[in-house]
């Protein structure tokens, strides 16, 4: 299918060949109909990207700040590896279309297929043939509403919000300052709920439209609204003023002021600078509002992504509850925004359109409507020609699964990297990252269909990067059809996963297959050499391992029991698999106690200090943080028995000390391991290595984790091969 | 452990011992210090719970209604007897509650081990409560204050919506515990505050406690005490924390505020407003509901979504926070609220003195002495009756878990008559469920599942529980070498199914597997696969479930929970089809039947085509009115024809020797499933339905559900204009 993407690096915008999305829990596939432009809006984001990275630097001085510290702690090497992986993800651009559902998940029933739907949101309402859109960003359109109206849906909303927050009633009298596509949107809803509206705008065109449009006048200087206003008010001012401008000055702000009445409100709904004139402002004591986007909801992904609601009693307009009232004034002939489509174009001739509008071709615009073929089918995977490879019987086939920003900055160029190997199949839910990562990876295919990844014959092994709570499943079906397996950590999320893969690993063992979980420390070379160093040991060992992790949102998807459970399921692996790698034994019980926050800004959870008592006596501390600040550093950890001692910073700077003196190795930039992972992983699949890690050391890394899980429950220490459900769970 | 238990149909007060509570996810376990009973709200329970059946009746009309057209639609004995079921149960009391995390489920993690917290927990030394109905209690607050956390909640949700600033006059009518809370948050606001109250004792304290008092009965002295506090302008906002059946408090309200004043009732009153009074001042009038935002949401309260602050400032937690962060500041007395004081083991003597109505306020239970209980305390299984000596060794051993309504209605009946020995109930932890383990003479109740996958004596497991756990508990008993029935469905997705079915191959000695299709053992449709036995001709069937409407948030709407109503109830009519006619669907299609335009709700209309030729076409649907028949089923076959109404009757037309059978009640075959079930057990036959049978129904439910949702083609009208 066809997608129009913007490379952020270069700033170019092109149609590409892209696979079809897949349908996924929560969401509905749609085939667009239509998808709206909106000149204001999308000018700004294809001139930011077409900035050089220095502009985008200036522009973006939070994300600089966050590099350079990223630096310090990890080295340079990777630091730029992370920073170019972001900035070459290409940029979906679109983000208000409107068009037919093909597919809805199991769960969704506010659809069927067949239904006529508008669709919002910058991940969803994409300019693309095929889109998957989550239940709530998208609304049944009425009977009679039109297809290109109803795309106006996400432009609709920002206006309508920015109304809402007016606070208006039945006969308010309000200016609006501004008459772009959201300005001329503003005041026919306005115009609908019984206000009496000045539009004002120096281009006289636009007035002209809103006149044409709602608008009782239109005016073109602040002086002409100031008099109409007045007039219109028995000399009292504005009750409400919404500025719909995109501007660098002050004036529309001025302007504003000067028209309000005396505790009057000035909504700001467009971009500017808001710098304005204290003595003013107390004068008429205005309140000012800078409204955000579509209304409650928005870019929260509880409710965007997760599909929550919020109670009508409590919110009475959410996003969506907007959208739908959008489309009912549509269906009552309240709104009619067809006026304002200057242009429609085909799909296919979207990179052209933008060419134009970057020049400036198209300043007499006010909305474009991309129009798309009806006839194409949901094709879900796109051959690259030119990577196409022979199939070498030295080599290990592949397929991904998922490729995010940990895939992208430092597994795949790795697994690129890596020798004797083919890269068949990249499978990622978004057909331009599917498509995208292939290329620029070197697979032969890109996909967003993973059930036909794992049925190919050819692909011998699956390395899935999906999200954690996906894990399991893909693993099991990876299992079933005959594939060996690098799954990143964890391994899964739940004891009852658990226990469904400990089968499903006993018929791999039949099977011969390789599944490994993707601890990488235990292959760093600096693990290596601590590991040596135990070589002839005979005694237990003391260690402790520290994380300073750094912050993560209590509301980001790792912290969410479907999707990611926490941060001790999802990255404790890591630790506990490291310590079962040095010490060689079998953890055997455990104690660990978390800080008590306010679980927002100290996440509880994320504080803990672990212990772990092993089977040959070894005693192992794990502390990890998350409050800290990250320059100290992520990682390091100590051992020590027989008169010996070993540490390890940050896998760049490890110590070995003995009687014979101490040993260093030092590395330049982060060594974690990645690189020798996969060349492991891939030998041992052609049967040239025999598997580093035990199916057993795997299920006990689990359980350990879900013992720490317990312990922080109930305050109590937790034999890990105890039922390591909480205590109750069932 | 012991909770504090009243029972409906005598409302005699009893503690009763009950299993510990699991620990659940988003749920907190707690050592109960402290709870309070607050004389208003608990007498009026009790007081309901004490009278009779003709006057509880009264006092419920909406309730009576759901009755009678239960005994149009079900048959009077039938109706009789569950409405005897419901009020013979246990009802847990208090809802003030202070004591000590024991564990804190997952995604809890703001709570640990060791911390005290506030919560609406029952009079229990033990009780699980949701996360966001629990608050941290700072460590300068004694537990006698912090028991009164939810009832300062429940005044200061009534106090916001009165929406007082600072400098305004209110009165509060009625100086109860809530009465006593509600004016001193009001002074916390920088209001000054009239209390009224016929009670010189109560009005003693709200004097002690800042405000100006009444104690007045009759409307004159009130109201002209009003206007003077008022400075002869009126009171800005009422707040009536008062329990009484008169109109006179609101009457007195309305007089006493001043134009567009505002008036609160957080307590119940007569509500006869009169227009004139509120006409003139433009009043406006609202009743508070309990703690605040987020009470009675489910997905709130049991699902942990909290409200995003910036929309929804005060939820019923931050409500109790905020209660809370008041106590610590010094700004709200409780220690006169209490008027008598028992331990816990002691706690039928408060009742005694609530229903003798002698004067009291707030009666603080002390569970003190339990803190240091042993083990015991913590034990997560009830033995309450010694192995029947009567039954055959033969006899099958049985647990149950989930002990909801619809297995006190239908399956633990059939389980008493069917002679098997009754081993262990698992339960969630409602008290309720003790008393139905007890009443049907079960020997233990457990809340540990554990407990019965591990015992050697229990061959037989029933799983009665929400749908989306009936696979995992049945892989669970399978994998501990159990004979298992599952109420429908067997699973609600493919993935659990697939899990069973393993299970099941995997299992070493062959057990039974049996789904509580019940409609099969219907003695109608026994009757009915008896005449059509006769007849090779391909059948013609027509299914009409007039199923009803189901609120938008019944669980077993959610996708996750209930797998929604295709998958958790059109497997009933899908097995029913194939049973009748014997042979294997080849093909189905579906349309959807949408019942609003919520499209929350929806019925479906499948037609099965069958392997010889027969067709079965089944109407679910769920918009239709709620007395008429639930299930009308039509078999026409070879030139004959059958007709079931509801399970009542069955008419034939056409068939020789064969005109009509059945009455007035209903059998839907619930009895005659379960017992032909354990009789395979106990003779050693196979499993009345074959595992493949349900597995092929399963799987065309399966199919059905998603037709709905996907066809492989693109479906529907052309794209719009």
């Amino acid at each position: 299918m066809k997608q129009v993407i913007q490379n952020y690096r270069s700033g170019e915008v092109s149609v590409v060949e892209v696979p079809a999305p897949a349908c996924r829990p929560g969401a509905i596939l749609v085939r667009n109909l239509s998808s709206i432009v909106s000149m204001g809006t999308e000018r700004s984001i294809v001139e930011l990207g077409k900035k050089s990275l220095i502009g985008k630097a200036r522009a973006r001085p939070d994300l600089v700040k966050r590099v350079i510290e990223k630096a310090r702690t990890e080295g340079i090497a990777s630091t730029f590896r992370e920073a170019k992986g972001r900035l070459e993800t290409p940029t979906r651009l679109g983000y208000s279309s409107a068009g037919i559902v093909i597919e809805c998940a199991e769960d969704v029933t506010r659809f069927a297929p067949g239904d006529r739907v508008a669709c919002i949101g910058a991940n969803a309402a994409n300019h693309a043939e095929f889109i998957t859109v989550p239940e709530n960003l998208a609304a049944l359109i009425p009977d009679g509403v039109s297809a290109e109206q109803a795309a106006f849906g996400h432009i609709a909303i920002i206006a309508l919000h920015g109304v809402r927050n007016a606070n208006l009633s039945f006969g308010s009298r309000v200016a609006v300052i501004g008459l772009g596509l959201l300005g001329l949107i503003t005041v026919q809803f306005l115009r609908a709920y019984g206000c009496v509206v000045v539009g004002m705008d120096p281009d006289k065109n636009k007035g002209q439209l809103a006149a044409e449009n709602g608008a009782e006048v239109a005016v073109d200087t602040a002086e002409a609204l100031n008099d109409t206003l007045l007039g219109l008010s028995d000399g009292n001012g504005a009750d409400a003023v919404i500025i719909t401008a995109a501007s660098k000055g002050r004036e529309p702000l001025t302007a504003a002021i000067d028209v309000s009445r005396f505790g009057g409100r000035i909504v700001i709904v467009g971009v500017m600078q808001i710098q304005a004139n204290r003595q003013l402002l107390w004068e008429k004591e205005i309140e000012l509002v800078v409204s955000k986007a579509g209304g409650p909801g928005h870019l929260v992904a509880q409710y965007e992504e997760g599909g929550i609601d919020y109670p009508l009693d409590l919110v009475r307009w959410t996003e969506n509850r907007n959208l739908n009232e959008y489309l009912r004034l549509l269906s009552s002939g309240l709104i009619d925004v067809s006026p304002f489509v200057t242009h429609r174009t085909s799909i296919a001739e979207a990179a052209a359109l933008y060419e134009k509008l970057v020049q400036g071709a198209l300043s007499d615009a006010i909305a474009v409507a991309f129009e798309y073929p009806q006839d194409s089918e949901p094709e879900r995977q796109v051959i690259l020609p030119a990577q196409v490879a022979r199939a070498r019987k030295d080599s290990t086939t592949i397929g991904v699964i998922g490729a995010g920003l940990f895939g992208r900055s430092s597994f795949l160029p790795a697994l690129r990297k890596t020798p004797f190997v083919r890269l068949k199949t990249l499978a990622t839910q978004s057909g331009a990252s599917s498509q995208d990562g292939a290329k620029k990876f070197g697979f032969e295919i890109a996909t967003t269909d993973v059930a036909a990844l794992l049925e190919d014959p050819e692909i011998n092994a699956a390395i899935i990067l999906a999200p954690h709570s996906e894990h399991a499943e893909l693993v099991i079906q990876a299992i079933q059809q005959k594939k060996s397996v690098l799954v990143e950590k964890p391994l899964c999320i739940s004891p009852e996963e658990l226990s469904a893969i400990e089968s499903a690993l006993a018929e791999a063992q039949k099977e011969n297959l390789i599944v490994m979980v993707g601890h990488n420390r235990r292959h760093s070379p600096h693990t290596g050499r601590i590991r040596a160093l135990l070589q002839d040991r005979n005694e237990p060992l003391v260690m402790r391992y520290r994380v300073n992790a750094g912050f993560v949102a209590s509301d980001h998807w790792v912290h969410s029991s479907d999707q990611g459970r926490s941060r001790v399921v999802g990255e404790m692996g890591h630790f506990i698999d490291l310590m079962q790698y040095l010490i060689a034994a079998d953890p055997v019980r455990i104690f660990a106690e978390r800080v008590t926050g306010n679980n927002k800004s100290t996440v509880n959870n994320d504080n803990i200090v672990a212990l772990v008592k092993f089977s040959d006596g070894s005693v192992g501390e794990l502390t990890y943080a998350a409050s800290g600040r990250r320059s100290l550093g992520r990682e390091s950890f100590e051992l020590f028995w027989q008169d010996k001692a070993a540490s390890c910073v940050d896998f760049r700077r490890t110590q070995l000390h003995s009687k014979h003196g101490i040993k260093k190795f030092n590395t330049s930039s982060r060594e974690m391991g990645y690189a020798e992972e996969l060349a492991h992983f891939t030998a041992s699949v052609r049967g040239q290595e025999a598997a580093k890690t035990s199916q057993h050391e795997m299920l006990l890394t689990m359980r350990a984790i879900f013992a720490i899980e317990k312990s922080l429950a109930t305050g109590m220490p937790v034999r890990v091969t105890d039922d390591t459900a909480l205590m109750g769970e069932a | 452990m012991k909770q504090l238990i009243q029972n409906f149909g005598t409302g005699g007060i009893e503690l009763a011992e009950v299993p510990c509570p699991p620990v659940k996810p988003g749920h907190v376990l707690i050592a109960t210090r402290r709870s309070v009973i607050s004389s208003g709200t608990e007498r009026t329970i009790t007081e309901f719970a004490g009278a009779g059946l003709i006057s509880k009746a009264r006092q419920r009309p909406g309730q009576v209604k759901a009755v009678i057209e239960r005994v149009r639609s079900q048959g009077v004995r039938q109706t009789v007897k569950a409405v005897k079921d419901r009020l013979e149960r246990w009802y847990p009391l208090g809802y003030c509650n202070v004591g000590t995390v024991i564990a804190a489920g997952r995604d809890a993690a703001e709570f640990s081990p060791g911390m005290r917290v506030a919560c609406n927990g029952h009079h229990s030394e033990i009780v699980s409560v949701a996360k966001h109905l629990c608050a941290i209690v700072p460590s300068e607050i004694d537990d006698d204050t912090a028991a009164f956390t939810v009832l300062g909640a429940i005044a200061l949700q009534g106090v916001r919506l009165a929406q007082p600033t600072l400098g305004e006059r209110f009165a509060v009518i009625g100086l109860g515990l809530v009465g006593l809370l509600t004016l001193q948050i009001l002074r916390a606001h920088g209001c000054q505050v009239l209390a009224m109250d016929p009670s010189a004792e109560r009005a003693r304290i709200g004097g002690e406690l800042g405000a100006e008092i009444v104690t007045a009965t009759d409307a004159e002295t009130i109201l002209r005490a009003a206007s003077e506090f008022a400075r002869g302008g009126g009171i800005d906002g009422v707040l009536i924390t008062a329990a009484t059946d008169s109109d006179a408090p609101l009457h007195n309200a309305a007089q006493m505020c001043r134009k567009r004043g505002r008036i609160v009732l957080v307590g119940t009153t007569g509500l006869t407003l009169q227009r004139a009074d509120f006409y003139e001042k433009e009043l406006s009038f609202q009743v508070s509901c309990s703690y605040g935002p987020g009470r009675y949401d489910a997905n709130y309260e049991e699902g942990g979504q909290d409200y995003p602050p910036g929309f929804v400032r005060w939820t019923e937690q931050r409500n109790f926070t905020a209660i809370l962060d008041l106590m610590a500041a010094g700004g709200l007395q409780t220690e006169a609220l209490i008027s008598h004081r028992f331990a816990f083991d002691d706690a039928g003597q408060a009742y005694d003195l609530l229903v003798g109505g002698q004067a009291s306020l707030g009666i603080m239970l002390d569970y003190e002495a339990k803190q240091s209980a042993s083990e015991e305390f913590h034990k997560r299984t009830v033995i309450l009756s010694k192995p029947r000596a009567d039954l055959p060794a033969a006899a099958p051993c049985v647990a149950l878990v989930g002990a909801g309504n619809y297995a006190a209605y239908a399956l633990l009946p059939a389980l008493q008559i069917a002679g098997v020995r009754l081993h262990t109930m698992v339960s969630s932890g409602r008290p309720e469920t003790v008393k139905l383990a007890k009443k049907y003479g079960f020997e233990r109740v457990t809340t540990d599942i554990e407990e019965i996958l591990s015992d050697g004596d229990i061959n037989c497991i029933v799983i009665a529980t929400r749908h989306d756990s009936h696979a995992e508990l049945a892989r669970q008993a399978l994998k501990a070498g159990k004979n298992v029935f599952i109420e429908k469905p067997l699973a609600i997705t493919r993935e659990q199914m697939r899990a069973v079915q393993d299970a099941y191959a995997a299992a070493a000695e062959g057990p039974r597997l049996m789904i509580g299709y019940n409609r099969r053992f219907a003695p109608l449709i026994v009757k009915a696969k008896e005449l059509l036995r006769s007849s090779g001709d391909a059948k013609s069937l027509i299914y009409t479930v007039n199923a009803g409407h189901v609120p938008k948030n019944h669980w077993a709407l959610a996708a996750d929970i209930g797998g929604g109503r295709i998958i958790g109830e059109v497997c009933h009519f899908v097995d029913l089809a194939g049973h009748l006619i014997g042979a294997d669907i080849v093909s189905l299609q579906t349309l959807p039947a949408r019942s609003s335009s919520a499209g929350d709700d929806d019925g479906v209309s499948a037609t099965l085509q069958f392997a010889d030729g027969s067709i079965a076409a089944i109407h679910y649907l769920t918009n239709g009115h709620s007395a008429i028949a639930k299930e009308r089923l039509e078999i026409h076959c070879a030139g004959r024809s059958l007709l079931l109404d509801d399970f009542k009757t069955l008419e034939g037309f056409g068939w020789p020797g064969f005109h009509k059978l059945g009455g007035k009640s209903q059998d839907k075959g619930n009895a005659a499933c379960m017992n032909a079930f354990l009789h395979s057990l106990s003779a050693g036959e196979a499993s009345p339905i074959p595992f493949a049978q349900i597995v092929t129904s399963m799987e065309a439910v399966f199919r059905i559900d998603e037709l709905g949702r996907w066809s492989g083609e693109p479906a529907g009208p052309a794209p719009g204009p």
